[in-house]
């Protein structure tokens, strides 16, 4: 019996994930080291088989970044019901945490009720201890306007995600003033793709 | 008889025995890859990672070794160069290795390659967009030679506190008349970490300012990665009355004539006879293709003087 078989039934901790693990895992890095190094700009991501309600792109971060070295949290809708928590400790091997702060990784599908602040920024002499948010959002075309500055932009990049708190400049700018500390983000949008937003940036309103 | 070579060379050894790809394991890849994506969000700042062992010795690149596996892909076509060129001993063999362990194709292409792993020039034909250079480190810490304790040098970075390497440089001029760095020579990234180019030569520097390719730093022995994203202000290190300047070369490339380009001095004899050569031997020889002479083109292609044979 070819371990493919096993559990396939949809909604089973060992349903989905990567078939083939290794290309996959180096496409999908790819296609985030190239979110994070050019800010707003949407890299295309294979969404992966995932349980409800996690999203199949917040499933592909999952198996390509987590495994029992690292910690997430999962917002509220992705606690409540489904086996969200199982699915991805037996894909991955990692720990879900239970407090915002404590966690190395946080995937958000709520994203209108986050708060940056809640997570764990770093500490100023290693700033790389700090929490990665990966956030599932409706569209990448519909929300208001952001002007984004800073490294990994030529000029500015203009993008226009909707579902992110309604004081997220507001949340953004704390987040960036705390440089190096701070939280980075990933969105990532069904159909679309991801998109990076690390701390070095400054996002403004735009218009 | 049959020797090890022989057993190998079976296919059912063969299944049994191999590397996961480009041969490190998919957890160190993650491991690395989660300090690439840290790095990268913090321009210049050195993020630790679990440097593993690797099959060559520390100095050898292993720093960007582990980066360049971390993020190679199948379709990734790989450049390797030490110095500028890709004939010599290091950049051969880790060429070697990722062709054996990842089975990627490699070039000599500047124009051609996705990942250019490189020991410590950057090359001279400008980078592109979507390029990723990936560079071997030997000491990370540009504040190592001026405070040796990693606490201090840590709590330097974190509270912004760079005045010694002024101090460093002030004496170079106090001592030289100008600032005597050539190679490592500091810079500070995004207006926030000074970082240490690797010992890249200092008429490399304004290349890493505003560049369109990926610049990410590995070093093996010293477990860390650090990373400038693309089209990000990196500025070299001065003093208003010494500003950075490149060293000027006084004499074109002796096989292509190219000006503004970084030299090698090639002893041609053992009576004082040397040429001044592109480092770069990629460009150069695109340059000759192109048609260009230098003035001793002539001497090289006839065998009288030939540091293209040798290397060859």
């Amino acid at each position: 019996m070819s371990l493919s078989n096993v559990g396939s039934e949809q909604g089973s901790p060992l349903s989905g994930g990567f078939v083939d693990a290794v290309p996959e895992a180096q496409r999908a890095f790819h296609a985030l080291m190239n979110a994070l190094a050019q800010p707003g700009r949407c890299q295309p991501l294979k969404s992966l088989l995932a349980p409800e309600p996690l999203p199949g792109l917040l499933g592909t971060i999952g198996c390509t970044l987590l495994d029992h070295q690292t910690s997430v949290f999962l917002d509220e809708a992705l606690q409540g019901g489904g086996q969200v928590g199982e699915w991805l400790i037996f894909q991955t091997g990692t720990v879900i945490a239970d407090q915002r702060k404590d966690a190395g990784f946080a995937f958000i599908v709520d994203g209108e009720r986050m708060r940056l602040a809640d997570y764990g920024p770093g500490d100023q002499a290693y700033p790389d201890r700090s929490a990665t948010l990966c956030v599932n959002v409706p569209s990448f075309a519909e929300g208001p306007r952001l002007s984004l500055e800073g490294p990994g932009i030529k000029g500015k990049m203009i993008i226009a995600p909707a579902g992110l708190p309604a004081d997220f400049i507001d949340q953004w700018a704390d987040n960036h003033a705390l440089f190096p500390r701070g939280v980075d983000l990933f969105l990532t949008c069904e159909g679309e793709g991801v998109m990076g937003l690390p701390r070095s940036i400054n996002i403004v309103q735009e218009g | 008889m049959s020797t090890i070579l022989d057993l190998l060379d079976r296919p059912a050894i063969d299944d049994l025995a191999r590397y996961n790809f480009a041969y490190l394991d998919e957890q160190t890849k993650r491991m690395i890859r989660r300090a690439i994506l840290k790095a990268i969000a913090v321009p210049g700042y050195q993020v630790p990672f679990g440097s593993r062992e690797m099959p060559m010795p520390y100095g050898w690149g292993t720093g960007g070794v582990q980066v360049t596996a971390s993020i190679l892909g199948a379709d990734d076509v790989l450049k390797v160069i030490d110095q500028g060129a890709d004939d010599t001993t290091n950049a051969v063999s880790i060429r070697k290795f990722f062709q054996h362990v990842a089975g990627v194709k490699t070039t000599t292409s500047t124009e051609e390659a996705t990942v250019i792993q490189t020991r410590h020039r950057i090359p001279e034909r400008a980078l592109k967009a979507g390029q990723t250079i990936v560079f071997q480190v030997p000491i990370p810490e540009p504040l190592r030679f001026l405070e040796p304790r990693e606490t201090e040098t840590r709590a330097m970075h974190a509270l912004e506190e760079y005045g010694l390497m002024h101090v460093k440089l002030y004496e170079d001029i106090a001592r030289h008349g100008h600032i005597a760095t050539t190679y490592a020579y500091p810079v500070k990234v995004a207006g926030r970490y000074v970082m240490d180019p690797s010992p890249t030569p200092k008429f490399d520097n304004p290349k890493m300012h505003m560049n369109p390719a990926l610049q990410l730093y590995g070093a093996g022995r010293e477990a860390r990665i650090y990373a400038i994203p693309p089209y990000t202000e990196v500025v070299s290190l001065d003093f208003e009355d010494h500003p950075f300047a490149v060293n000027r070369f006084d004499r074109p490339c002796a096989l292509c004539g190219a000006e503004n380009v970084y030299l090698d001095e090639v002893v041609t004899d053992d009576a004082g006879g040397r040429m001044f050569v592109c480092s770069d031997t990629d460009n150069c020889e695109d340059r000759r293709a192109e048609g260009y002479v230098g003035e001793q083109t002539e001497a090289a292609e006839s065998g009288l003087s030939g540091p293209r044979e040798a290397r060859s």
